[in-house]
């Protein structure tokens, strides 16, 4: 007999006030230990949807079944209290913070260090469902490994875990659901002016068209400025 | 109905170290022994009338503490707890701090008209006036919750509270303050229906308004 869906949705639709609708009809479900990456573009509703699964706020339209309560880590604000950071994740987690700065008050933490409080907090709850928001945004790699490490025992564990993710996590499998909206480049054209060649190809009319993937493209810049170029413009291509 | 994921034990402690470390819930508190003070500078008249004016001035600063502490309190905790306990047990952890607050400032409302009014009265009285001042906080504690979840802003918060405040004063069927002045306030005794509305007319308003909150935080 399969297992009963750790979060269920049907015919979900959201829109504030009268605007255009973020998403409708939505309807899926997520079984105990399965993975579901939620991306799209900024604006495309990932946050509002994560909102709305973790019951933070009722959908306008449609249904969601919730088979116990979620830990939601929500999307970034850094607006912790003034209170002691290690109190803060014990007194909401029930248990002491490992990787918390000690005798520190939380407002007073980098909006980063607030996000790891928080993101401590919501990750030391005992819920069979997981709904975190970009919850490697301001994380150095160890720190994502180390959730990514906290993420397989969950789901090993049986829980059931939403991400909503600009940058993958280092977590295997899961599916993906794409809200479209402004997704990121597939390539960057870079035009340089100047003379000469660079990397190998020459300007022609003052000018050197270059396409990079977007992760190289500071690299490619700062070597053009090192090598005397100038830019002319940087243009993101479909 | 099932165990909480954050106790409200954990989440009221949480609550208290908040407001015990914001400075706004530190000026309302002085505020309020302000009020107390001016009322009780000279004399105050009859106990009852004069906790009856307390009463109704604890409308407008029940509700600037809890606005304090609802500021001093973070949105994105409110949603973690929402989240794993739901909305009414997480606007019940915002109101457990508001609520204590009000507790003290009524035992401070109660114990200056014992200290500081010279006119003898029974131990009923200051029942009686304990029983307002938690009355009128209550609307006041609800009324900034209200405005809160609607997402006013403090400046407008604070016209709110003062108009509201002025106008249930100034009208004897408004409550709280109206029913409560024009009843015990007077000094005479009052009928059953003045009585029953002075009593009812806020848990009325109190009840009204923590509905128009839960509907509010379910449409953000």
């Amino acid at each position: 007999m399969p297992a009963l869906p750790a979060l269920s949705v049907r015919d979900l639709g959201f829109r504030f006030g009268r605007g255009s609708w973020l998403f409708d009809g939505l309807t899926l479900d997520v079984a105990p230990g399965e993975l579901l990456r939620v991306r799209g573009g900024n604006g495309a509703g990932k946050s509002t949807l994560l909102r709305v699964l973790a019951g933070a706020v009722a959908p306008r339209r449609g249904s969601v079944h919730r088979a116990g309560p979620v830990a939601h880590l929500p999307q970034q604000t850094g607006d912790l209290p003034a209170v002691d950071a290690r109190r803060l994740v014990e007194l909401v987690s029930g248990r002491p913070g490992a990787d918390v700065p000690v005798d520190t008050r939380a407002d007073q933490l980098s909006r980063g260090w607030q996000r790891r409080v928080l993101l401590e907090a919501v990750l030391g709850l005992p819920c069979p469902i997981v709904v975190l928001d970009e919850p490697a945004a301001g994380l150095d790699a160890a720190a994502v490994h180390r959730l990514a490490d906290r993420l397989t025992d969950r789901l090993a564990a049986g829980d059931a875990v939403v991400l909503a993710e600009h940058e993958p996590l280092p977590l295997a499998g899961g599916d993906v659901l794409d809200l479209g909206g402004a997704t990121a480049p597939a390539l960057v054209e870079v035009v340089l002016a100047g003379t000469g060649t660079f990397r190998g190809a020459p300007a022609a009319g003052g000018r050197l068209t270059l396409t990079v993937p977007p992760p190289e493209r500071d690299a490619l810049l700062l070597a053009a400025l090192h090598a005397g170029w100038s830019v002319h413009s940087v243009n993101p291509l479909p | 109905m099932s165990r909480p994921v954050v106790p409200l034990s954990r989440v009221a402690r949480l609550g208290m170290a908040t407001a015990a470390s914001s400075r706004s819930v530190l000026a309302a508190s002085f505020g309020w022994l302000a009020v107390l003070a001016a009322v009780y500078a000279a004399d105050a008249g009859p106990p009852l009338p004069a906790l009856a004016a307390t009463a109704a001035l604890l409308l407008p600063v029940s509700a600037w503490a809890t606005a304090a502490h609802l500021a001093a309190t973070s949105a994105d905790l409110r949603q973690v707890l929402v989240a794993a306990d739901g909305p009414v047990r997480t606007l019940v952890a915002d109101a457990v701090p508001a609520l204590l607050w009000l507790l003290a400032a009524t035992a401070a409302g109660v114990l200056a008209d014992v200290a500081a009014d010279p006119h003898p009265a029974p131990v009923g009285v200051r029942l009686l006036g304990a029983l307002l001042h938690l009355l009128c906080g209550c609307v006041g504690v609800a009324l900034a919750l209200a405005l809160h979840a609607g997402r006013v802003t403090r400046g407008v918060q604070a016209l709110v509270v003062v108009a509201v405040s002025l106008a249930s004063a100034r009208s004897p069927w408004l409550p709280p303050a109206g029913p409560v002045l024009s009843t015990w306030g007077s000094g005479e005794q009052p009928g059953v229906l003045l009585a029953g509305w002075a009593m009812g007319g806020p848990v009325l308003v109190t009840a009204g308004l923590l509905a128009v909150t839960l509907r509010c935080r379910r449409r953000r």
